[in-house]
């Protein structure tokens, strides 16, 4: 699949586009560093010892889920309610595999483990717009956040620096931060993103009052179905997408 | 024994998460409507991610000077300020804040 050639004149290689998927991931790299570390120091007040919480990290590889499972053995609720939160927080991660779907190659193995590049992150970075990614851009981007959240990781343990410090330095702003100029890049992007963006926006607000985090970005997820009502006109999406589902057709746009 | 059943229960279902969508959707070609549905999902889920960042289960976590953090990156990036200057600016105005309130 990786042989089939490049379509498109005006979009970079597999290669350019996963070093830029490096590039652009460089930041919430950065960022999930930062908060790895305050993730592995919380794990030893609560005596994990060293190599739990690097594993922790190297095959969960989300922060929220793993901070919602140390809260929840830490208050001593059990592995089930610890399981639970953590897997509710994550369940967001099946829209976002949904939206991906489509640009991800190979048999449904090799699709499965694709899938398994989507972090919050990366999954943003590499949408295109209309709904179209670019798988390369989303490995890269996941190639450097993973080491990057694992190392944070082991720092966190071996130094162990008071969980509050990075609070006082202000730095838990990161990664909201990010996610406010990917949302302000989509709604450059598309007008069309505005509607949906305002509902997700209003029913995480809500549902996050009494479920948890996961469920409520579910929520925020189904604003896309606002394209029911005020379906979009059947477009091709903005940005030509390189090595996409329709590479056979867009082949026959000239190369 | 019981963290080792915790984290490892917790991977397995994330992967279960991330590789139902691709392996199940994956190589058909979706309806027009579903389509327009999912091309949709990043700037409602991207919202989602702002909010609930910001607001924390049940809306616990609210702290005004991430808000004002938060803030500081929209004028920044209205004004074009490059990523780092943005995300520098967050991080002064958030740490600032809390120097001068906390």
């Amino acid at each position: 699949m990786e042989s089939s050639p490049p379509v498109t004149p005006d979009v970079a290689t597999p290669r350019e586009r996963f070093r830029s998927g490096l590039r652009i991931g460089s930041g919430p790299a950065a960022a999930s560093f930062l908060l790895a570390t305050s993730f592995g120091a919380l794990t030893q007040a609560q005596g994990w010892g060293t190599l739990a919480p690097v594993l922790c990290s190297l095959v969960v590889f989300s922060g929220s889920a793993q901070f919602a499972l140390v809260a929840a053995l830490g208050t001593g609720g059990g592995v089930a309610s610890a399981v639970t939160a953590a897997a509710l927080i994550n369940s967001r991660f099946l829209p976002m595999g949904m939206a991906v779907a489509a640009d991800l190659r190979g048999g449904r193995l090799r699709r499965a483990l694709e899938g398994q590049t989507v972090v919050d992150g990366s999954w943003a970075a590499a949408h295109l717009g209309g709904g179209r990614f670019d798988r390369y851009v989303l490995f890269g981007a996941t190639a450097v956040q993973w080491p990057a959240w694992v190392a944070g990781t082991a720092l966190g343990v071996v130094a162990a620096p008071s969980p509050d410090l990075l609070h006082t330095l202000g730095l838990d702003v990161l990664t909201p931060a990010l996610f406010v100029m990917l949302l302000m890049d989509e709604l450059r992007k598309e007008r069309a993103n505005r509607l949906p963006a305002l509902l997700g926006a209003a029913v995480a607000a809500v549902l996050v009052l009494f479920l948890p985090t996961g469920p409520a970005l579910i929520g925020a997820a189904a604003g896309a179905l606002v394209a029911l009502v005020r379906p979009a006109a059947e477009t091709p999406p903005a940005r030509p997408a390189p090595v996409g589902g329709s590479a056979h057709r867009a082949a026959e746009v000239e190369a | 024994m019981t963290l080792w059943i915790a984290i490892g229960a917790i991977a397995l279902i994330s992967f279960a998460f991330k590789a139902a969508g691709p392996a199940v959707l994956g190589g058909r070609q979706l309806p027009a409507r579903t389509r327009s549905v999912l091309a949709l999902v990043a700037p409602a889920l991207l919202a989602g991610f702002v909010v609930t960042a910001l607001a924390g289960p049940g809306w616990s976590a609210l702290d005004l000077t991430l808000l004002a953090g938060l803030s500081t990156v929209v004028v920044l990036r209205l004004y074009r300020a490059p990523m780092p200057v943005t995300l520098l600016g967050a991080v002064a105005v958030t740490a600032l804040l809390r120097l001068w309130t906390g």
